[in-house]
């Protein structure tokens, strides 16, 4: 029997650990063979839609001359078997490389790196401003149940989840910028405008990083109205399930105790309430964040918000099969990262859950 | 809540300011329908419209006429008697931004990388070969009469570019320039043209920004800078009525409607007509069993009530006559327009034989809507009145990227389609509706199906007298409208808002607004 490398049993080891950094890299490479795995769905399930990128790619005339087509199927290897075209982008993927966008003819990588980070800004804006709110409004609501605070939060936080995201951007535009004039209107700058040097691609950090505090105050201003909008719905569910769990861990025997204590109220909320109940209102969070970066086409449309919601219609409407690819690898990414965050955290914050482990 | 929110807004604009535009910049707001600003590859309406100001042409046209050719970079032409033979002479004071002067060798380039680099366009240059007996001339030679040329050679993409800039970063006009040309991106960065503008920055989802060509060699810019932006249909409406835009481009007939008086509207046709055809590929399916009998179209030709249809359009549409548009040599009157004739529909159908028969109709289904006008909605009052006289139909719209290709590859039963024009002049109708040319085709309709339109139509595109064009455009629409598969619907208004601070506004069927044109009011 051959030894065993000195690589491969540290390897083992790490794996057979049950600390946080073995159960870290185990999720690492169990989102790998996810990501894989997704692209083989996005993959088939694009090659089921009816319909011919070519066509969909290419004008009246230039799709009845065959010298053209010819030249367009080569260019993006649509000529090749559908098996052969998954293995290319497989191969190609596995350095790293997305294709190229049948719609903006470049590298699907330099897509990404343009629009992931316009819709990170505003995903980023609105998960800040519907945690902030959801878990001070789900703690009044639960602390004053039943009466009138309590009342008030719950009709507001059931019309967040109830309206849809695409009416309440219409709405918020019509009101904050053409009747009250409080936003500047559409886009990320106003027309013309410089972006900053690009370092994280989410114009409000670039310009901070620049010292460009004019950009950043423009930058900011553009993007409030969206991040609003969309922190909309998110605020309407973090709301609700905050008031649940508050309402939850106000029943149990220790809660009871701590203000038999003669705690003040206050620190009872936060030490004994607040603390467990974070636990799940992550959770929420989480999937939130990861839903906003993915459901944020309608609010860009409405904004001419050039994100990755955009570019996810426009690759699905020219069956732009290496940009929808793209962006489902970039979302398939996030829902994971943001899971294993979500299990960090638990991992942190309950020590219970350490200690099972142990 | 609501008041935190509201302080965070007034308090971030009210630095960066309302978003008007500078005292020289124009601003114009569209949907984009763009891919690229390499005149070789790029087709699409924003793509022609910024094109239009970036490169210059050898012939032109002036605001929004599209049936008399105009000095571009050549300040001359002639054409020899049987229209194989366009030569042309290149102003002399014609220089590009960089202060190089523009030569033969430039517009050879410009063509022959147009026509192999295999892009959109690129069958704009068939059957067309370009050479320059000198510096100064450059001559187009066709097999066969080809009177068109000179309308093809306004389009856009038939742009010259600075051979010698465009060959440094990449570009090339060889033969096999659909595999080795790589000044794409050279050109998405930057121009190499003569137009009164220069690119300064291009991004295809926000925004692209012009620049004044401060060495251009004609009438100077208006503007020092003109930012085309992407913005939705909606909120052009609203930036037009608070006067924060300075041109709107896509707001239908009804969404132009109580603008203010901020603005004022320029009113034309579409060049668009939408139409209606049944297949006839016989064996396609059971229903194009009799979708292929001429009962069966004149049943649907005359079930139409054309003016319900127009009523629908709105403001400033017009019953398509004929399927080559309203300004167009050889335009059909409103006299000679297909009108509704129920009993002779009824009586058609029954003749037809198709009875209960199911017959689906194909549009673009997905909330597909151009000059404002919904395929959808369109298709919903096409269906009423021919249930009708009787025909059972049902809707199949679907998404464009799968609508299209079955429209386009001869696989619906019936299909309510629009055409637009590739360049202006009428043979781009003849040329695509006859039976075995392209739109024929799609219908099933294979050459040798109709000897008399066949005919008119190569007589058309041989012709080089105006007037008799013009006759044998007419005469081959009439016979259309008689016994083809192809029934013309409407011809909708095409709008542009401008504010009044601008002067110069003209709507254009190839390039819509003639940014090069446009100036301020003061």
């Amino acid at each position: 029997m051959k030894p065993v490398p000195a690589k491969v049993s540290v390897f083992r080891k790490i794996l057979r650990g049950t600390g946080l950094f073995p159960f870290i890299v185990k999720r690492v490479l169990t989102s790998i063979l996810l990501i894989f795995g997704m692209t083989f769905i996005a993959f088939s399930i694009t090659q089921l839609v009816p319909g011919d990128p070519v066509a969909a790619n290419l004008g009246q005339s230039a799709y009845s001359d065959p010298e053209i087509v010819a030249a367009f199927e080569k260019e993006f290897g649509l000529d090749q078997p559908v098996p052969v075209q998954y293995l290319r982008y497989i191969q190609k993927l596995s350095q790293g490389n997305l294709g190229i966008s049948l719609s903006s003819k470049r590298p699907v990588n330099e897509d990404l790196k343009e629009y992931f980070p316009a819709t990170l800004e505003i995903a980023l804006i609105a998960v800040v401003i519907a945690m902030i709110l959801g878990l001070l409004l789900g703690t009044i609501s639960a602390i004053t149940r039943d009466r009138l605070p309590d009342q008030i939060i719950r009709v507001v936080s059931l019309t967040g989840v109830s309206m849809p995201t695409f009416w309440t951007a219409l709405v918020f535009f019509y009101v904050f910028f053409f009747l009250l004039g409080w936003s500047p209107g559409t886009g990320r700058l106003d027309p013309g405008s410089e972006p900053p040097p690009q370092v994280t691609g989410m114009f409000t950090i670039d310009a901070l990083i620049n010292g460009d505090f004019a950009t950043f105050k423009q930058a900011f201003s553009y993007l409030l109205l969206p991040a609003i909008v969309l922190a909309i719905y998110a605020l309407g569910v973090l709301t609700r399930f905050t008031r649940a769990s508050v309402l939850e861990i106000l029943g149990n025997d220790y809660v009871r105790t701590a203000r038999a204590k003669g705690l003040p109220e206050l620190t009872v909320i936060r030490r004994h309430v607040l603390r467990p109940a974070l636990l799940a209102i992550i959770t929420v969070a989480g999937v939130a964040f990861a839903s906003l970066m993915a459901g944020s086409v309608l609010v860009e449309n409405v904004f001419s918000w050039p994100g990755l919601g955009q570019y996810a219609y426009r690759a699905a409407v020219g069956l732009d099969l290496p940009g929808i690819m793209g962006v489902s690898m970039v979302v398939a990414t996030v829902y994971i990262t943001m899971n294993l965050i979500v299990d960090i955290l638990y991992r942190v914050i309950d020590p219970q859950l350490r200690k099972a482990e142990q | 809540m609501g008041i935190v929110f509201s302080f965070a807004l007034v308090s971030t604009v009210a630095v960066s300011g309302p978003v008007s535009a500078a005292a020289k910049t124009l601003t114009v707001e569209t949907v984009f329908q763009l891919t690229s600003t390499d005149p070789a590859r790029s087709f699409e309406q924003t793509g022609n419209m910024i094109n239009r100001a970036l490169y210059e042409t050898l012939l032109t046209y002036k605001g929004g006429d599209a049936a008399t050719p105009v000095p571009g970079v050549a300040s001359k032409w002639k054409v020899n008697a049987n229209a194989t033979e366009f030569t042309f002479t290149i102003n002399p004071k014609a220089k590009f931004s960089d202060g190089t002067k523009i030569t033969s060798a430039d517009v050879v380039f410009s063509l022959n990388r147009l026509k192999n680099v295999k892009g959109n366009p690129s069958s704009l240059m068939n059957g067309i070969t370009v050479s320059a007996p000198n510096a100064g001339t450059v001559v187009l030679t066709t097999a066969a009469p080809t009177p068109q040329v000179l309308a093809i050679v306004t389009s856009p993409a038939l742009g010259i570019l600075n051979s010698k800039v465009v060959k440094a970063n990449g570009g090339t006009d060889a033969a096999d320039a659909k595999d080795t040309d790589k000044a794409l991106d050279f050109l998405k960065s930057q121009s190499a043209g003569s137009g009164p503008y220069t690119l300064k920055s291009f991004n295809l989802t926000t925004e692209v920004v012009l620049v004044k060509n401060t060495k251009y060699w004609g009438a100077a810019a208006g503007y020092d800078q003109i930012v085309v932006r992407n913005v939705p249909v909606n909120v052009q409406r609203l930036n037009a009525i608070k006067g924060t835009s300075s041109i709107a481009v896509d707001l239908s007939p009804d969404q132009a409607e109580g603008l203010g008086s901020k603005v004022y509207v320029v009113e034309g046709k579409a060049s668009n007509v939408f139409f209606i055809y049944l297949s006839q590929n016989k064996d396609f399916s059971d229903a194009t069993k009799f979708t292929s009998n001429a009962k069966c179209v004149e049943a649907v030709r005359y079930a139409i009530n054309y003016n319900k249809i127009v009523r629908y359009a709105g403001r400033g549409a017009v019953q398509a006559p004929g399927i080559i548009p309203s300004f167009f040599s050889g335009s059909l009157k409103a006299k000679d327009a297909i009108k509704q004739d129920t009993a002779r529909a009824k009586t058609a159908f029954d003749a037809c034989g198709i009875g209960t028969t199911p017959v689906s109709i194909g549009f673009w289904g997905d909330g597909g809507a151009v000059n404002g006008l919904s395929f959808a909605s369109l298709t919903a009052l096409v269906d009423e009145d021919l249930r009708a006289v009787g025909f059972k139909t049902k809707l199949a719209g679907a998404p464009i990227a799968v609508s299209l290709p079955l429209y386009r590859e001869n696989k619906e039963e019936m299909g309510l389609w629009l055409w637009g024009p590739d360049w202006p002049d009428s043979t781009n109708d003849t040329e695509s509706f006859s039976p075995g040319t392209k739109v024929g085709l799609r219908m099933g309709w294979n050459a040798g199906s109709d000897s008399v339109i066949e005919e008119l139509r190569a007589r058309a595109s041989t012709e080089t007298n105006p007037k008799k064009r013009a006759a044998l455009f007419r005469d081959w629409q009439l016979e259309m409208n008689k016994r083809s598969p192809l029934i013309p619907l409407v011809q909708p208004a095409a709008i542009v808002v401008s504010n009044k601070s601008v002067v110069g506004t003209s709507d254009h069927p190839i390039w819509k607004v003639n940014l090069a044109e446009v100036r301020p009011a003061n």
